[in-house]
């Protein structure tokens, strides 16, 4: 009986986080307009996704506030020739409330416009009704060689700074979907017992104590 | 048509995060930037006399250094070298130079001298990886495209790109030769104009217009040549219909008609490439075309490497 109860609570408290989870992740999509690569997460590039045929352009994200690190690819007509020109890292900062939404960047025709676009950083961001979003841009500081960079490492130090588009990433509740869902499901199943435990009544976190002693 | 074995090596080239970065060092107002495009096909070439061949095009490393020279001036090299042609072709000379010239830019125009594109070289709408046998991409091309003791000033505003350039009469035996070049991007459509005149030789203009509706993108382009001593002008004429059949795949469909002392030639060629997601710079495509000067249709497929 006290097993059964006990399991009873580990399993309305994994479907609640699960539902918590899904509804906190599956209402807040940032979709990626052509041309626009997504190189980190929340400062993790473990968290984009680069399988070889996988070509994603929308992105589930936490709710409340997010930092993405994306470039921009645009295909220049030189000559007879069409070249790739690729614009410096842009560090973008933006909160998110159950929506969906949506990056762009202007059209890029020139390497003089790529060099424009890389000091005005006018890309857009814009909801499902077409209302932009307010958000806090700028280029990620890179100094010297540009081989083998570790975009992790540079985030942390950008997250260190003053600079306006530099966040506290420890403050989102609830883990961003790693791609491991055990690892996702108990991390949610740990925030959510502490959750009900904590508001619990100390008569039945005592109880909550006890059978767990008794297990 | 001839069976080719088409033995892809589809190695998927994962590259670093810095992959599609080209900036190889960016400090203190210098930057330096390497390029590359590489390209390999198997052809079986429309020409009866070629055999099914493994054909290297564009095998360009293109090195560009920037200096920030404040105010909004920059100073800027450009040095090029392509090896297709050793790669081709064991006799022939080692690695060969592309482009190599030096300018200022002042906010958005530049001033460049040496070995170049000429300014001509911009037009046209063509979109065939290999030109259907016998047919050229458009006048400019045929006539003259790129010299060695050029200047060049190139200028862009609010959608509006213009650029002229002069070769200059060297002792190499290359004619002086005078391009303007102007070109208009509003939003769906895009027209441009184009005039060259090369001394002792040929006078040459074009126009061109392609429309951008969304999947699709059609283009068509008319160049002339006045040619010295021929009655007749020289003509070609492109059309040229662009799909994104997926985020990866895109088709061209196109055709030519190719006039050259009055002979008639049409063309027609139909590609289709693929960009791998996960990095765009890495593409597969085949090609077929046919043309009246050729004895047979082409048939080639590839890969391309850009960086």
């Amino acid at each position: 009986m006290k097993r059964m109860s006990l399991t009873v609570i580990a399993i309305t408290l994994f479907t609640l986080g699960l539902m918590n989870a899904r509804l906190a992740y599956a209402d807040n999509m940032l979709h990626l307009s052509e041309g626009i690569s997504l190189l980190a997460i929340n400062g993790k590039t473990e968290n984009v996704d680069k399988g070889l045929f996988n070509k994603q352009s929308r992105f589930s994200l936490p709710k409340g506030e997010n930092q993405i690190l994306i470039t921009l690819t645009s295909e220049i007509k030189k000559g007879s020739d069409i070249e790739l020109e690729t614009s410096d890292p842009a560090v973008i900062t933006f909160t998110v409330t159950n929506q969906t939404l949506t990056l762009a960047a202007p059209k890029i025709l020139t390497e003089n416009a790529m060099d424009t676009f890389n000091r005005e950083l006018n890309w857009t961001l814009t909801n499902s009704d077409g209302e932009n979003v307010v958000f806090k841009t700028e280029l990620l500081p890179l100094k010297g060689f540009r081989l083998g960079i570790d975009y992790n490492e540079e985030l942390k130090k950008f997250n260190r700074s003053k600079k306006p588009a530099a966040i506290n990433l420890n403050h989102n509740l609830l883990p961003i979907d790693s791609g491991d869902p055990a690892a996702t499901e108990q991390a949610v199943i740990l925030k959510m017992l502490k959750h009900w435990y904590n508001i619990a009544t100390p008569e039945t976190q005592s109880r909550f104590l006890q059978e767990l002693k008794n297990n | 048509m001839k069976k080719i074995a088409l033995a892809l090596a589809v190695s998927a080239v994962a590259l670093s995060n810095t992959a599609a970065a080209a900036t190889i060092y960016d400090n203190d107002g210098l930057t330096f930037k390497m390029k590359g495009d590489w390209q390999i096909q198997l052809r079986d070439n429309a020409e009866k006399a070629k055999e099914t061949d493994v054909e290297f095009d564009d095998f360009e490393i293109k090195n560009s250094i920037t200096y920030d020279l404040g105010k909004d001036l920059q100073a800027f090299g450009q040095l090029d070298f392509s090896f297709d042609r050793e790669a081709n072709d064991a006799t022939s000379d080692s690695a060969h130079l592309e482009e190599s010239y030096l300018g200022l830019r002042f906010a958005s125009t530049a001033v460049r001298v040496g070995k170049m594109n000429t300014s001509a070289d911009e037009f046209g709408v063509e979109a065939a990886y290999e030109k259907p046998f016998g047919v050229g991409e458009d006048q400019f091309e045929r006539i003259k495209d790129a010299g060695d003791d050029v200047i060049r000033i190139d200028a862009g505003y609010a959608g509006i790109r213009f650029s002229a350039s002069h070769e200059v009469e060297a002792n190499d035996g290359d004619a002086a030769a005078t391009d303007l070049f102007m070109r208009g991007d509003f939003d769906l459509v895009t027209v441009a104009a184009a005039f060259q005149n090369v001394d002792n030789t040929a006078d040459s203009w074009g126009l061109s217009a392609s429309f951008d509706l969304g999947m699709a993108t059609i283009g068509a382009d008319y160049s002339v040549s006045d040619i010295d001593g021929q009655s007749e002008d020289d003509s070609t004429t492109n059309l040229v219909a662009k799909f994104k059949a997926t985020e990866t795949t895109r088709v061209a469909l196109g055709l030519v008609n190719y006039e050259k002392n009055g002979v008639d030639n049409d063309a027609w060629y139909a590609n289709v490439s693929y960009s791998f997601p996960a990095q765009k710079n890495v593409k597969l495509f085949a090609e077929v075309s046919d043309s009246d000067a050729g004895d047979e249709m082409d048939v080639l497929a590839g890969m391309q490497l850009k960086f």
